[in-house]
């Protein structure tokens, strides 16, 4: 229980903007394995513009289900951990992410009305491609690395349903909508913007 | 329905807004040497450039000034394709006259507002669409080489759209008659501070 309370206040810490953007799985000094994995989604950019970018587009339609999609996350990211688990260092393009990210955002700013299936597909791509990003890298101890895994899981459930269940409780009005829109505007943008900038580290 | 006191308190805190906004640092954001890293540093980007400021809040103002679609279409589009520029920025494409772009899109932003100009949907989408390249391609050029920079342009998408909410904020106030006046009033201010830039005044 002590250990949970003073868990939490050192995970925020580690949510410096220092830290932002650490796409390789940088153990943050003072963390345990699984408060490590629990960060890891907070800290790398592209998991939090597609989790954000998932989470508009699951929730915003009325009336509010966003279960069965959720469910297919859960599965898909628990099977890329697992897969990513089984073989360490299999990595995803971050162009398959940004790709997911901008094809879920575009629905959400241009107010498409996608099929039901469209949802799921995003579910489980954004849940495959997270998990198996989220894997650790090759551990000493696979122990360590079921903890980093497990509390990825955690991570990456803990941001999709909050953004899920924050924007499902926005009322009815245009207002909602208009910002929901822009928010996945601002989302195209960045992944854009970090396509570019990631070219250019290639180049 | 609200009472002239909550009317008022409402204007009052619009105009403090706007005055903050517009005592920020004149100094123009298109600094030469680099220096700039991390997301603090992108969202202070557009807000230390008064050129960028006048204009993001121009497009919020007319999005809302046009009512409707326009309200979220506007501030949908430019960030978007501000992004594209800024791409084309970060590529390394040169395009001309982006700071006479950047001094053109207040002035004709502002004059749109002040002469309560209202285009068809897509010719005000298309207007936007063209000055958010050069926005988005002079905030590409500057962009660092650190680790930081994707932060950078975290922040400073996260800014420019902020600044859009403060203008669509104001240009809510259309719905009171002096409100009206007050949103032409700020295009117009908005349209003579572009020409100050365009002249190099400012």
């Amino acid at each position: 229980m002590m250990a949970a309370m003073t868990a939490i206040p050192r995970m925020v810490e580690a949510l410096s903007l220092d830290n932002l953007c650490v796409e390789a799985h940088t153990m943050i000094q003072g963390l345990d394995q699984f408060e490590n994995g629990v960060i890891h989604p907070f800290l790398t950019l592209s998991h939090v513009l597609l989790l954000i970018a998932f989470g508009l587009l699951v929730s915003r339609r009325k009336p509010f289900s966003p279960g069965w999609p959720l469910l297919v996350f859960t599965l898909f990211a628990t099977a890329g951990l697992g897969w990513g688990l089984g073989s360490p260092g299999v990595g995803v393009p971050l162009l398959l992410i940004l790709l997911t990210t901008v094809a879920a955002a575009i629905s959400v700013t241009t107010g498409f009305r996608e099929p039901a299936a469209f949802r799921l597909v995003i579910a489980g791509l954004s849940g495959l491609l997270l998990g198996l990003d989220s894997a650790p890298e090759a551990m000493d101890s696979r122990w360590d690395a079921f903890k980093t895994a497990t509390g990825s899981w955690v991570g990456l459930l803990v941001i999709v349903v909050c953004v899920t269940a924050y924007t499902g409780m926005l009322p009815d009005r245009k207002w909602a909508s208009f910002g929901v829109r822009i928010i996945a505007s601002w989302i195209i943008a960045i992944s854009v913007m970090v396509l570019a900038l990631s070219f250019r580290r290639v180049s | 329905m609200s009472t002239p006191s909550l009317s008022h308190r409402r204007a009052t805190r619009a105009w403090v807004g706007i005055g903050l906004l517009l005592s920020c640092s004149i100094a123009s954001a298109h600094t030469e040497s680099g220096g700039a890293g991390g997301f603090s540093s992108g969202f202070l980007h557009p807000l230390t450039g008064l050129d960028h400021v006048a204009a993001m809040v121009a497009v919020g103002l007319w999005g809302a000034f046009l009512g409707s679609r326009a309200t979220w279409l506007l501030p949908v589009i430019f960030p978007m394709v501000m992004a594209v520029g800024g791409a084309l920025g970060v590529a390394g494409v040169h395009i001309p006259g982006v700071e006479t772009g950047i001094a053109l899109s207040a002035i004709a932003l502002g004059l749109m507002v002040a002469f309560s100009v209202r285009p068809p949907l897509w010719v005000a989408g298309v207007l936007v669409g063209i000055f958010a390249i050069f926005h988005g391609h002079a905030h590409g050029t500057e962009l660092p080489e650190s680790a930081n920079a994707l932060a950078f342009a975290i922040g400073f998408v996260i800014s420019t759209g902020l600044l859009h909410l403060c203008g669509i904020a104001f240009g809510l106030l259309v719905k009171y008659p002096w409100g009206k006046t007050a949103v032409r009033a700020a295009g117009g201010v908005i349209a003579i501070m572009g020409a100050c830039f365009l002249t190099g005044v400012l």
